[in-house]
């Protein structure tokens, strides 16, 4: 969400803040003075009435939220416990620098030859990545010994242009995790991007 | 210092579609709006330095952690965000301090962002613990202001009024104006403007602002040009003008409201607009429909406001003019109708009054003003000496006061209905400020839609309401972790059986007895170079090469030896000695090739012996291991427990949803409830009032035909007058 974003939300929800005017026909002059009474000492009385539910409320709500991000965290680590155990776990990353030269449409990886993720960005996932975010692109289990990563990178390069590069890696799993990152570098020399695939 | 800014975006709508509860229905016109779009600002803050000694492999996944973080983050993945920050503390506790100064492409402070991130989600406990942690941390004017301004908000969502004071307090404005982006800047100002007005007495506490009026000045100088809180505090200084008595000053602040937006509507609009098109996802159209809507209702408040103030100080001329200015359609609308025709009525002009209040009666659907219309009516009538009129019109009214009865009756049932406030929950949106929307699908409409929207404008109500709707997206997740961890229980299963039947697979194939033969088989070979060894047989040692040339000269031998038969007994002449002396030479210096080369084959003859020793003796270690492991039962104990432990807490956690979910339901039942017994009170109240009314002008009317025995005619009431809206180029969503 971008501070632009944020701002038209707030915008959008204010008219959900108009308080509704109650009975004005019976006396309007009376009734004007009360509504302005109840909006400085009404709503002082009624806070202190609704304020031990709505905190209460709130305090089951927190609690509520904090347990799901700790069980979310847990899930996330039985998870690759279960189902990548680092013997066999391969994960690759995708960072992204700056940005200038370059603007990620899609990327395809292959593993040994056979196509094991392609990826569309939405905008909003190119934003994140040259903001300094990582995306966990693929993450597989990998039998031990010699493989070779190839990543194609599809997008607008330089002047707006169709730009299709590849890069490769041969590498050799051991016992433990394998961490490769692809990475997309702008080159201010060459005025280009640059791609490649490393070893963490 | 001050030229990098960068910007945090809490997604408080996410969690928090409505914020903080407003502080005052007139008052707080824009408090909990605040909230939601709190956008902040934050500068560059030097993180501590890197722990150099730390291992490479774990500074790559410190780093590799927060980055995904901040890749949730920039996506608006408020837990996945906040989920990986959590692995990250788990795994490297005080990892947050050693994030690398690279990784602060946006100069984006881990652990404020923590904060604001908590904040954003709804954890106001958590985000005011870093904040108050990162003050006493903190040492630059930059990180401090920030912190101070996030604690303020996270006080003001707690409804802390005291606290947020005081932490808006601790920024000064030059600190605000360095530090805090336009936006933040004028939140800030705002909030400050709101505690105030509730809460006088802070101001002594501030001690820096003489008196109300140019307090309010004050804060309107500090709020930037084309911010839309200037409407707010504009409207809200007039009430508060009018609160302290001083009529003729609220007209003139109310009146200066209104006028605003036609000295520069336009303008303000494009100033306001064109930032928001060029880097919002969302459309321009949308945005700007909606920030038309939200000046236009403040508006049309401060003109029903203005005009109730003009008839009270009896200039009903004036407020004629201003609640026609009013739209009709937005929510001020009906009480502007009614108020019209009170204006109307109050300038002897009963004929336009009737004509207004009519359209309000002509209305089918349900609502105060409307009923209130048929006693306005009947109270024109009897003042224009009309009352069978009035009869006529308090009979037409009790039958439509019986009728809302009924409605009320059935919306009560309607509310009553198990799962009817969970769907109302599931279809709320903040942004919209009606609870059931016009094409919403709901048999019983009319009363039922009126009053849930009438108690939509509460904040109270939306509060819970939205804390309603988050239990419910907590319960979809939670129930859906639930399901994978009996997914895991059952793969964890599989897997058992699969790796049994695998040991059943090999032990049957009778892989393992496959090793001793190979172990004879190298036995045999040993055999064969000891004896190799003490015959001195260096042939025996040369490799496949030779032993097949050895074969080739055999062969050539016996065919010699052959070819010599045959010609003795065909008595030809026999070969010639070459042949035989070939042979042999050949021979000879196959012998000597192996002779030369025995040391050679004797020693890698040797290693390659010692080297297949070794490998049968390690293959013969893992045979006994994998055997001792088939004949054991697969064990996943860890596993098993790590999945019922995790399953064990989401049950927990889900009754727990489940209980406060029904709490929720009881609360906003309640209040329905009470709304509906409020209706039902008034409109018993509107029958009463109607009846006594019907007696007194029967009576009149029969006294009046009495003395004159003539009827009175009745009055044309005419057509209602149209409203028009204040700006011409209203958009209604």
């Amino acid at each position: 969400m971008t501070i632009k974003q944020a701002a038209k939300n707030a915008m959008q929800t204010a008219h959900t803040w108009y308080p509704g005017l109650s009975s004005m026909v019976r006396n309007l002059l009376v009734l004007l003075a009360l509504g302005v009474l109840l909006a400085s000492q009404g709503v002082k009385a009624q806070q202190n009435d609704d304020t031990s539910q709505t905190l209460s409320v709130q305090e089951q709500l927190q609690a509520l939220k904090k347990e799901v991000i700790a069980l979310n965290r847990d899930l996330f680590v039985l998870e690759e416990d279960l189902l990548f155990p680092s013997s066999t776990q391969l994960v690759v990353y995708l960072a992204m620098d700056v940005g200038t030269y370059f603007d990620l449409d899609s990327v395809e990886v292959k593993l040994d030859g056979k196509t094991v993720t392609h990826y569309l960005y939405t905008e909003k996932q190119q934003e994140a990545l040259v903001k300094g975010g990582v995306q966990k692109l693929h993450l597989a289990n990998l039998a031990q010994g010699e493989h070779e990563i190839s990543a194609f990178f599809i997008g607008k390069g330089p002047h707006e242009r169709e730009y299709t590069r590849a890069t490769s890696l041969v590498f050799t799993k051991s016992a433990d995790a394998k961490l490769l990152e692809l990475r997309i570098v702008d080159s201010s020399a060459s005025q280009q991007p640059e791609f490649s695939v490393i070893e963490l | 210092m001050l030229a990098q800014v960068a910007k945090f975006k809490l997604l408080l709508d996410c969690f928090y579609p409505l914020g903080a509860r407003l502080l005052s229905s007139f008052v707080g016109l824009r408090g909990g709006v605040i909230l939601l779009s709190c956008c902040l600002t934050l500068p560059v803050i030097a993180a501590d330095r890197i722990d150099n000694d730390a291992p490479s492999e774990q500074k790559v996944m410190l780093e590799k952690y927060y980055q995904q973080a901040l890749y949730a983050y920039f996506q608006g993945d408020v837990l996945a965000a906040l989920s990986q920050f959590s692995l990250l503390e788990q795994r490297y506790p005080q990892g947050l301090k050693n994030i690398p100064d690279y990784l602060r492409k946006q100069d984006i402070e881990p652990e404020l962002l923590k904060g604001a991130l908590s904040l954003s989600f709804g954890i106001e406990d958590q985000a005011a613990e870093i904040f108050q942690r990162l003050l006493v941390d903190y040492d630059s004017a930059e990180k401090r202001t920030q912190a101070w301004f996030l604690l303020g908000l996270t006080y003001y969502r707690q409804e802390q009024w005291q606290k947020a004071s005081r932490s808006f307090g601790q920024i000064n404005e030059a600190q605000a104006g360095d530090y805090l982006d336009v936006q933040s800047h004028d939140q800030w100002i705002y909030l400050q403007a709101q505690l105030r007005s509730l809460h006088p007495d802070m101001i002594t506490e501030q001690g820096n602002v003489q008196d109300a009026e140019s307090e309010q000045n004050y804060w309107q100088e500090a709020l930037s040009a084309d911010s839309i809180y200037h409407y707010y505090l504009k409207y809200n200084q007039a009430l508060a003008t009018l609160q302290s008595g001083d009529m003729q000053l609220a007209i003139g602040q109310l009146k200066a409201l209104i006028d605003k937006p036609k000295q520069g509507f336009s303008q303000f609009v494009n100033s306001w607009f064109s930032p928001l098109i060029s880097e919002s996802s969302l459309t321009s159209e949308e945005q700007e429909v909606a920030h038309q809507q939200e000046i236009y209702g403040v508006l049309d408040r401060a003109k029903l406001t203005l005009a109730y103030v003009l008839l009270q100080q009896d200039q009903p001329q004036q407020a004629y003019r201003v609640f026609s200015q009013i739209r009709r359609e937005g929510l001020d609308g009906e009480a502007a109708v009614l108020g019209y025709g009170w204006a109307a009525a109050k300038s002897d002009e009963l004929q336009n009054a009737l004509g207004i209040w009519q359209s309000l009666i002509q209305q089918t659907h349900f609502s105060e003003y409307t009923l209130e219309a048929y006693l306005a009516s009947a109270y024109a009538y009897e003042k224009a000496y009309a009352p069978r009129q009035s009869v006529a019109i308090l009979k037409t009214g009790l039958n439509r006061f019986e009728q809302a009865l009924v409605e009320l009756s059935e919306t009560r049932q309607q509310v009553s209905q198990p799962g009817f406030l969970l769907q109302l929950a599931q279809d709320f949106e903040s942004s919209q400020p009606a609870l059931i929307s016009s094409t919403a699908n709901v048999d019983q409409d009319g009363a039922l839609k009126l009053l849930v929207n009438q108690l939509g404008v509460s904040n109270e109500f939306r509060h819970y309401l939205a804390a309603l709707q988050q239990t419910q997206t907590l319960e979809l997740r939670l129930t859906d972790w639930q399901q994978r961890m009996a997914y895991y229980e059952l793969m964890l299963d599989e897997r058992e059986q699969q790796k049994l039947q695998r040991a059943q697979v090999m032990l049957q194939n009778q892989i393992f007895a496959q090793l001793p033969a190979l172990v004879e088989q190298r036995d045999a070979l040993a055999q064969t170079m000891i004896m190799a060894e003490q015959q001195g047989d260096a042939e025996a040692l040369m490799a496949a090469q030779y032993q097949q040339w050895v074969e080739r000269l055999d062969q050539a031998q016996q065919r010699l030896q052959k070819i010599e038969t045959l010609k003795a007994q065909l008595q030809q002449p026999a070969l010639k000695a070459e042949y035989a002396e070939r042979l042999k030479r050949i021979k000879g210096t196959l012998v000597w090739l192996a002779s030369e080369a025995y040391p050679d084959n004797r020693r890698q003859a040797q290693k390659a012996l010692a080297e297949l020793d070794q490998l049968l003796d390690k293959a013969n270690q893992q045979q006994k291991q994998l055997l001792i492991e088939l004949q054991g039962r697969p064990d996943y104990a860890t596993q098993r427990q790590q999945v019922a432990s995790i399953a064990v807490r989401i049950d927990r956690q889900l009754q727990k949803n489940q209980g406060l979910q029904k709490s929720l339901v009881k609360k906003l039942n309640q209040e329905l409830t009470q709304l509906i017994d409020q209706q039902q009170g008034k409109v018993n109240d509107y029958i009463l009032q109607a009846q006594l009314a019907m007696v007194r002008l029967n009576d009149q009317a029969l006294q009046q035909n009495q003395a004159q025995g003539t009827q009175i005619p009745a009055i044309d009431i005419g057509r209602p007058p149209q409203l028009a809206p204040t700006v011409d180029e209203v958009q209604t969503p």
